[in-house]
């Protein structure tokens, strides 16, 4: 077993096979060894690892992916945005959640957990204009008119799909 | 809450250009993820070509983000103009990262491409082999896969220092004639597409002058007009006389009546 504490100092005891989804701890316990001590996880919390947990254990003894594979993923442009019936209703949660699981995710490097958030994302950005994903964001609009007019002239080739 | 641009760009990955074009009027950091997405891997459509080339030839940095273009026949779609050559040299030299190129463009304008700072390793193109295409091909040392599809001009014959990391080719028996032997080609595709080509004498030609390659070559796919069967079936003992270390070959009629694979 492994003790894992999170930011706000709640501790976890997971099975060794669930905990190693995570590259880091996997990395970490191959480093240390086993022991009784507890791994420190500053940037999570209970609530976000409670999620984390949850994911692990439902994909526990499933192959991780390679190095590899990896990048043949990032050289094609990946456009498929499915998600499992389990996972899709896993990451059902409210966007602070979501963007603090792939926080989560992607500190803990638990690579299929990442593609899971971050494709649900894609899928709320899918479709909606520039205010709306600013809004979904929380970002405030800087450019201005004219700016815009140029960046549309820069993209206006890749439009017509 | 902060989602660094890392995963922002992770996010975009998932996002077509219909979308692309809208998260990239969202703020400046979206901007720049936005269009390295859409300009990695560029395949305009067809009424498309002559804007996206534009936009190459204006926005050099946008261009250098480009690794996969692919360019239809613009000459089907619009009357080309003579600019229209010298617009695609533009933009060809500002892609400077670019690895993969296809480009569906008949006719005698390699030279339009020479002088390229980018080192493809991989081709598909229907540009004449001439003179020209011929510079180009020295120019490009880092092909691995080339696809040559354009008109083959007599006696050009291909310096040796040329072509030394290729692998994978596809082309006529002409094309096949002039980059196989002594070279280290593993896979071959062999377009006998213009005429009933599939005979014995001639694929006892065409499998003797792969057997020069020094890769060796081990698969062989073969791409033709299936009208006579029985000697098309000759023809195929002279692939196993002339290329015993073959392992892998494929065989794909262009009427789609035959297509199969078999391991020899």
């Amino acid at each position: 077993m492994v003790h894992l504490v999170t930011s706000d100092n709640v501790e976890f005891v997971v099975e060794k096979e669930v905990v190693e989804r995570s590259v880091l701890i996997k990395n970490m316990l191959e480093d240390v060894g086993e022991s009784d001590q507890s791994i420190p996880l500053a940037n999570v919390s209970s609530a976000v690892l409670r999620k984390v947990i949850e994911y692990c254990e439902h994909h526990r003894g499933e192959p991780l992916p390679s190095g590899d594979a990896d990048q043949n993923q990032d050289e094609t442009r990946k456009r498929t945005t499915d998600i499992s019936e389990w996972d899709q209703k896993f990451i059902t949660v409210d966007q602070e959640m979501l963007f603090e699981i792939i926080l989560a995710a992607n500190y803990l490097d638990i690579k299929s957990l990442l593609d899971v958030g971050c494709k649900t994302v894609a899928n709320m950005i899918k479709g909606k204009t520039p205010d709306e994903i600013r809004r979904l964001f929380n970002i405030v609009n800087d450019f201005t008119p004219e700016e815009e007019a140029q960046i549309k002239k820069e993209n206006e080739w890749a439009e017509d799909r | 809450l902060a989602i660094p641009s890392e995963l922002i760009h992770h996010i975009l990955k998932y996002l077509g250009n219909a979308d692309l074009v809208n998260t990239a009027i969202v703020c400046p950091s979206f901007r720049f993820l936005s269009q390295r997405v859409i300009y990695r891997n560029v395949k305009p459509t067809e009424i498309m070509v002559i804007p996206c080339l534009r936009c190459f030839a204006s926005y050099p940095h946008l261009a250098s983000f480009t690794r996969t273009l692919v360019l239809a026949d613009a000459t089907r779609y619009y009357d080309v103009f003579s600019n229209y050559f010298n617009l695609l040299r533009s933009a060809l030299l500002n892609a400077s990262s670019l690895t993969d190129l296809t480009i569906l463009l008949d006719g005698p304008y390699a030279r339009y491409l020479h002088g390229c700072s980018f080192r493809l390793r991989s081709l598909t193109t229907t540009l004449d082999w001439d003179r020209d295409f011929i510079k180009l091909i020295a120019e490009q040392t880092e092909l691995r896969n080339a696809m040559f599809g354009g008109k083959f001009v007599n006696d050009m014959a291909l310096p040796s220092d040329t072509l030394k990391k290729l692998t994978r080719v596809s082309g006529s028996p002409l094309v096949l004639a002039a980059v196989v032997p002594s070279r280290n080609i593993k896979e071959v595709e062999l377009c006998l597409l213009q005429q009933a080509l599939f005979k014995d004498d001639i694929l006892n030609t065409a499998s003797n002058i792969l057997s020069y390659s020094t890769g060796p070559l081990t698969a062989l796919q073969i791409i033709t007009h299936l009208s006579d069967t029985p000697s098309a079936l000759a023809a195929l003992k002279a692939i196993a006389k002339n290329l015993p270390r073959l392992n892998s070959f494929a065989f794909y009629s262009s009427d789609g009546a035959v297509s199969q694979v078999c391991r020899l």
